[in-house]
């Protein structure tokens, strides 16, 4: 495996939020997903994504909820609240000033 | 609506977490699975596919660990496992145990009983609606001295205030009832029509006196108490509107008042004042007692300038003007007035109990800590933060403190029922309201704060000190050359213990010396076999001094012929029964002479002094032949014959009195007698003979080989055989009003002495507990040293010196501390002041001595060591 990319304080709780304004899944669809959708750039260990979702859980920014999965297993299925949208709305508009703000200093014109 | 969530998941987590941690367990079981599949996708053989997916999973039981970290109510899980396992750690040591939560149930007990006391008397509103727009209306710097607001003035101010709600004013009057039974002397109140409008309280029965009724020339009528109502009439609702006979004249009863009212002590009658014009305006004005409702919002400030201007407008003129401040405070601050000192020295002795209570406990589980040392260690070792620890050993004094609450409540609710039951009446106020003594919501509420308190206090030093374990010395076998810091601890703890028990001591030895010094006051008379009864003439049916005379002389032969009698006497006031009669004359009868007064006037029967058993210094008493025919003679007490005539025999001199018909002769000087109370000053003193001078005032001495109280029905029997109409009241022995003079001071000691005591068991209990640790733990050493040839002796004073050592320096520290603080009880002493050093001296060797046994004992056990065993236990 090629070493994966740290993610930074708060973005994967970013990122968490993203996918989860999609469709409610569980934790390892989050992971899948966001490793397919960076291209396997990112790859969230299961050390930082649980207690994340346990934690974004506790603030009310997303709700859980047991269900079926796809392999016909019983899983818990996370799902955005309406806090957690506000709060996506938020860290996104944060993220990208954030990212450009950066991009103007590594990339000088 | 986000805390909603939050809160179900933290009520999930600490009530179902059986649940919580299963799921927890499904839901990273489930990831795992998927890996496993994924690598088994990938082709990998079973066993390694699992393998490979544990790995990358890092350790359930850690991801797990970290999920409950994340969700935040870590400490809450960690609370209720401490909380569930303490229990268990305290069973397994139960002397530990009951040591430490008797100690917290007798501080926190004492802390929620004076509290409540201090609630019901102090913080409780008055039981009226409104309570805090009532408030007391005086004068203060007027020239004569008076407080109590004049007739006129109260008419004009109930007149013309646009600031008050309601007015009312009151003056005390004793009623005599006859035609029901037994004739009766009845407490109470001439009281305004706006009385009990302006307390707010409407009648069981009946009515409220009309404005009508409550002026000169008014129609007569009555409202009863409840209990009056109960114990006279039978609780007949029919009693409305029916005629009673008070003081020979009619009255008609217009209403009966609901059991809670209470007004000022106990009274039974209650009867409108009504001012005539010459107690208005003439020479002798009516002095009336006066409160009053504000209007709402209105300040007292701006009443008191409404109730000033009124004054002057109208009184200028009258010619009894006096100038003077008019003055309102709330009507609580009236009643409770004077009753903060008391109860501020007992919230502060108790505080410090509680002090003492969790200093001993402290160094309990400083003690057991040791014991427990391994087990801190062994945590710590595994990976239990300071934190942790601290919040784990804070969560077993928490609880230690709510089970020292627990058993405190119980204690705190039987002395209540104690206090209430003991405590003399008006200690604790005018209002009677000791009674109302409970435990509410409040003192509730105060007993959970001072437990959580003393939790914390007692907890904390334990708890910081043993968090940090040095965990190489503790594992290690014994470990106990780590404990010097700890052992300050203890010694700071047992000093003050012993500091604070020296203050209560010494403040109750103060109290304990004011008392003996009181009781050792020679009252001036022989209180045994003296049984005293209080007789008031009624002016219709006595209206002259002939009458009056008559009556006295029949009823004292009377009286003195009942078998058992020695003598039988009597005069206007005895010494302990109420009120003085005082009078101010100028010692050469013109009006710029010496002023001589206040002086206590006495009108006497010629037996009276011999019935009281006053002695005579010089002269003669009284005689039967002092007649209203004779020249007028009277007798001094001791100290106005010194005031009148120093260093002179007064025998045969004349006093210019203005009140006889002419100026008597001095025929005797008698003893001083205590008129109010053995620890009031000595009032000077003057009678005049009953036959000379008379008022429908007396109160009878009845001197018996008997006991006295069994002579009550057959003087009582006497005195209906010659007026079936007329009651005796206040039948007490003299011995019981001399008890009763002393009976605040006596509780107070009571209160303050049983307090100290309480101190002095707990902090000899923390002297005690602290060497029989020492021993314990030296057992080692003193083994080696005995094997060295030490004797008994040697260990002994290695312990006692050492424990003897702190007592010394505890005992320093709290003659200190008390020289300070015995000033705030300087006004409850007597005979001596703030620092009397024979209580200080005594104290001090009390509590020297009582820490000497405290040594002795577990020292002696050190002795008992077998130096083979002790060496050996190694």
């Amino acid at each position: 495996m090629s070493k994966p990319t740290t993610l930074m304080q708060g973005t994967l709780d970013l990122l968490i939020l993203k996918m989860l304004a999609v469709k409610p899944m569980h934790g390892w669809a989050i992971a899948q997903r966001i490793k397919h959708m960076s291209n396997d750039v990112l790859q969230v260990g299961q050390g930082s994504l649980y207690p994340a979702l346990h934690k974004l859980e506790q603030q009310a920014w997303i709700q859980a909820e047991w269900g079926e999965s796809e392999s016909k297993r019983r899983a818990k299925y996370y799902s955005l609240t309406s806090a957690g949208r506000k709060a996506l709305e938020r860290e996104t508009g944060q993220w990208e000033r954030l990212s450009t703000a950066i991009s103007l200093i590594i990339r000088p014109a | 609506m986000r805390w909603i969530q939050r809160l179900r998941l933290g009520l999930r987590s600490l009530f179902q977490s059986r649940q919580v941690d299963q799921e927890l367990d499904d839901e990273l079981r489930y990831h795992l699975d998927r890996l496993i599949d994924e690598n088994l996708a990938d082709g990998m053989p079973p066993e390694e596919a699992r393998y490979a997916a544990m790995r990358a999973m890092g350790g359930l039981e850690q991801r797990k660990e970290e999920c409950r970290d994340a969700r935040g109510w870590r400490w809450l899980d960690d609370l209720v496992s401490d909380l569930r396992f303490a229990p268990r750690a305290f069973l397994k040591s139960p002397s530990f145990t009951t040591v430490a939560v008797a100690s917290l149930a007798l501080g926190i007990g004492v802390n929620t009983a004076i509290f409540s006391a201090v609630n019901a008397l102090l913080l409780k509103p008055l039981p009226y609606p409104h309570p805090d727009r009532l408030v007391w209306i005086d004068e203060v710097g007027r020239n004569d001295g008076v407080s109590s607001v004049r007739g006129v003035t109260f008419v004009d101010w109930s007149q013309h205030s646009r600031t008050l709600d309601a007015i009312a004013a009151y003056n005390t009057e004793d009623l005599t009832l006859t035609g029901v039974g037994e004739p009766e002397r009845l407490a109470g109140f001439q009281v305004s029509a706006g009385f009990f409008p302006t307390l707010g309280t409407s009648m069981l029965l009946g009515r409220n006196f009309l404005s009508t009724e409550a002026r000169a020339g008014g129609e007569h009528v009555a409202v009863l108490s409840r209990s009056l109502w109960q114990r006279r009439f039978g609780s007949e609702p029919g009693v409305i509107g029916r005629s009673i006979r008070l003081n020979d004249r009619g009255y008609r009863v217009v209403g009966v008042l609901p059991p809670e009212f209470h007004f000022f002590g106990r009274r039974e009658l209650w009867v409108p004042l009504a001012l005539d014009d010459q107690e208005l305006r003439g020479e002798h004005q009516a002095l009336l007692e006066t409160f009053a409702r504000l209007k709402p919002g209105v300040t007292r400030e701006q009443a008191v300038a409404e109730l000033e201007t009124i004054r002057s407008a109208y009184e200028k003129e009258t010619p009894s003007f006096v100038e003077g401040r008019v003055r309102l405070r709330p009507l609580h601050d009236y009643l409770v007035g004077g009753r903060y000192q008391l109860l501020l020295i007992l919230l502060g002795s108790v505080a410090l109990i509680l002090v003492i209570a969790c200093a001993n406990v402290a160094n309990l589980m400083l003690a057991r800590a040791v014991v427990r040392q391994k087990q801190l260690a062994i945590r710590a070792a595994l990976g239990a933060g300071r934190s942790r620890l601290v919040r784990q050993m804070l969560a077993e004094s928490g609880l230690l403190a709510l089970g020292g609450a627990g058993c405190g409540l119980v204690l705190a609710w039987s002395l209540t029922k104690v206090l209430g039951a003991i405590s003399p009446p008006d200690t604790f106020g005018e209002i009677a309201r000791v009674a109302t003594i409970s435990i509410d919501a409040r003192v509730l509420g105060f007993t959970l704060l001072a437990s959580l308190l003393s939790g914390v206090l007692f907890g904390l030093p334990p708890a910081l000190q043993f968090s940090r374990p040095n965990l190489t010395s503790s594992l290690k076998e014994g470990g106990r050359g780590v404990l010097s810091p700890r052992q300050r601890t203890r010694q700071v703890l047992l000093v003050t213990q012993v500091a604070l028990s020296v203050v209560l001591l010494i403040g109750a030895g103060l109290l304990l010396r004011s008392f003996v010094n009181v009781l050792n006051v020679e009252p001036g008379f022989r209180s045994e076999n003296l049984l005293t009864l209080r007789i008031s003439l009624p002016d219709t049916r006595y209206p002259d001094h002939a009458r009056r005379v008559q009556f006295q002389q029949q009823l004292l032969e009377s009286v003195a012929a009942v078998p058992g009698v020695e003598d039988a006497g009597a005069i206007t006031n005895l010494p302990l029964t109420g009120d003085d009669i005082i009078a101010t004359f100028t010692a050469d009868g013109t009006p710029n002479g010496r002023l001589i007064g206040p002086v206590v006037l006495g009108m006497a029967s010629p037996d009276y002094f011999r019935a009281l058993g006053v002695r005579l210094r010089t002269g003669r008493f009284f005689e039967a032949g002092d007649s209203a025919d004779t020249s007028p003679v009277i007798i001094l007490s001791q100290s106005l014959a010194e005031i009148l005539f120093p260093g002179q025999d007064p025998v045969g001199r004349l006093v210019p009195l203005p009140f006889l018909k002419g100026p008597p002769t001095v025929v005797g000087v008698v003893d001083d007698v205590t008129r109010q109370g053995r620890d009031e000053a000595i009032r000077p003193e003057l009678y005049v003979p009953y036959q000379q001078m008379s008022i429908g005032l007396m109160t009878l001495a009845v001197r018996s080989t008997l006991a006295p109280q069994s002579l009550a029905t057959a003087v009582r029997k006497r005195v209906l055989a010659i007026d079936p109409d007329q009651p005796v009241h206040d039948v007490m022995t003299m011995h019981e009003r001399l008890d009763g003079s002393v009976a605040p001071r006596r509780f107070t000691l009571l209160l303050v002495g049983g307090l100290a005591l309480l101190a002095l068991l707990l902090a000899a209990g923390g002297v005690y507990g602290v060497i029989t640790y020492l021993v314990t733990q030296r057992a080692h050493e003193v083994g080696i040293r005995m094997a060295l040839g030490a004797r008994g002796w040697d260990v002994l004073r290695l312990f006692v010196t050492q424990g003897m050592a702190l007592a010394a320096c505890g005992v320093a520290i709290g003659v200190l501390a008390a020289l300070g603080l015995t000033r705030v009880m300087a006004s409850l002493l007597f005979g001596i002041t703030a620092t009397d050093p024979l209580t200080f001296v005594m104290v001090a060797i009390v509590l020297i001595s009582v820490t000497l046994a405290a040594c002795w004992l577990p020292a002696r056990r050190a002795t008992a060591v077998d130096p083979l065993v002790a060496v050996r236990s190694e």
